[in-house]
């Protein structure tokens, strides 16, 4: 039976969503402390894997059949140096020192950053293998994935849809549309920050609250052996075509309720 | 049915060597597989899965990877680099063959039979304890076997550098023999032979095999 709850992961996972400290509405990782109040969430803004891992490969060797990890694979190329020489390098006042390490970087690591991502995965899967512990995972991006879905079994399950996917898709299709035409010619890449900045006052960790509460069910529905269900879709109008600051009354009618 | 076999590796598969006897992978050549052998002296980890990555999605249940897994520490980038790539990719490091020995399993769930050898099994996560009929990992370290091979007496005063002209691949011909033996017995289901030890007098002796 599962005792203690290990959260590792980027933004999707952060607790610490706004400067007051309290979200606006109750999250995935809320409801997990609820039902496991050992719940531990290393979740943090902007970090990948690597960040991530660094914890995690202390934790391994302590893991057993009373874990559970959930785990948010972040994109790969989200390099967390380890050394404070590479840390002054990116500082942001260094901004060509940056651009050096940054270039070091995916000159020497390219392959092993491209295809990082194979390597975390695999290794938590062995995990749940060697420790028996469970483990949950969802991809910021399904495209970095090697093992995807074909592995699942009682203690190791990767979500099929990415938390990418159902960040975008939770907006009504008339808004997505006009956030494309809108940001024509941005990249991918463009849009997604601007929508992470837009989160920042609004959407918990980018989902609604009705996505916070379906990603608890997903999570507990892997541990009980029940039904995970999929993220709902189309429920959420967006904040970003009024005007953005300040009154969160303007937003009233943000949420769609099917 | 196995019909080709990837080697991926190090100083323990390089065919470069001057081949004074017979290798374990020439005799996988010899039993019939197409045996493509990626092994480089001097490379590690991540020079073999720079190649992997790359042919991964070509493997099924036709194929069988030999992987040497090297010491984790052994970054392949430019030496001016080295230091500060170690530095920076610390843990990355550190724990890197836990990583790779984990996608190599996850392979041999989804496409092809792997069999794993480790330089030291000490950088190994799972070790043994995940073998089955589609991956193996030998439970004992190449270096530990290149060393167990000297007869006794001889095992502190010998450097590997003797094997330039003497020991292919750091292994006599016996362990070769062996080698090539646990590989297909894997293949084949059948006894996985361990390897021999005090057999090797070294080289500067006129008889140096020694054969029990």
């Amino acid at each position: 039976m599962i005792k203690r709850v290990t959260i590792y992961g980027d933004s999707f996972a952060e607790p610490q969503w706004n400067d007051t400290g309290e979200n606006t509405h109750p999250t995935w990782y809320g409801r997990l402390k609820d039902r496991w109040p050992t719940t531990v969430n290393y979740g943090k803004a902007g970090s990948g894997p690597m960040y991530s891992f660094k914890q995690f490969y202390q934790d391994l060797p302590k893991l057993n059949y009373e874990d559970l990890i959930v785990f948010v694979i972040s994109w790969p190329d989200r390099i967390c140096w380890d050394s404070e020489a590479a840390d002054q390098m990116r500082a942001p006042a260094r901004s060509k020192e940056e651009a050096m390490a940054k270039k070091f970087t995916t000159d020497t690591f390219r392959d092993e950053t491209v295809y990082g991502n194979w390597k975390y995965e695999s290794l938590l899967y062995t995990a749940s293998r060697i420790q028996k512990c469970k483990i949950f995972i969802w991809h910021t991006c399904m495209e970095e994935t090697y093992i995807k879905t074909s592995l699942n079994d009682d203690n190791f399950y990767v979500h099929n849809e990415s938390l990418e996917e159902a960040c975008s898709n939770e907006y009504v299709e008339e808004q997505r549309r006009a956030d494309k035409k809108e940001s024509e010619g941005w990249t991918e890449k463009d849009r997604r920050e601007r929508r992470e900045a837009f989160d920042l006052g609004h959407r918990v960790n980018h989902l609604t609250e009705m996505n916070h509460e379906v990603m608890y069910k997903q999570i507990v529905g892997f541990v009980d052996g029940r039904e995970i269900p999929k993220f709902l879709k189309n429920v959420y109008k967006g904040t970003y075509n009024k005007e953005m600051h300040g009154n969160l009354d303007l937003f009233h009618d943000e949420f769609v309720y099917d | 049915m196995i019909k080709r076999v990837t080697i991926y590796g190090d100083s323990f598969a390089d065919p470069q060597w001057d081949n004074v006897h017979p290798t374990w992978y020439g005799l996988l050549k010899d039993e019939g597989y197409k045996v493509t052998n990626l092994g480089k002296s001097g490379s590690g980890p991540m020079y073999s899965f720079k190649h992997l990555y790359r042919n991964i999605s070509k493997y099924n249940n036709d194929d069988l990877l030999v992987v040497i897994i090297s010491g984790a520490p052994r970054l392949d980038v430019e030496e001016k680099d080295y230091r500060l790539a170690f530095e920076m990719f610390k843990d990355e490091t550190i724990y890197g063959n836990w990583k790779y020995e984990s996608l190599l399993y996850a392979l041999s769930r989804q496409q092809c039979k792997v069999f794993a050898y480790f330089l030291s099994v000490e950088e190994s996560y799972f070790k043994t304890s995940l073998n089955d009929d589609r991956y193996f990992c030998f439970s004992k370290g190449l270096v530990d076997v290149s060393w167990d091979e000297y007869v006794e007496e001889e095992r502190l005063i010998h450097e590997a550098s003797d094997d330039l002209n003497y020991r292919i691949n750091h292994l006599s011909e016996v362990n070769h023999e062996i080698m090539y033996k646990q590989v297909t017995g894997f293949v084949d289901g059948n006894e996985i032979p361990k390897f021999l030890k005090n057999v090797y007098r070294g080289t500067y002796k006129k008889d140096e095999f020694v054969y029990d």
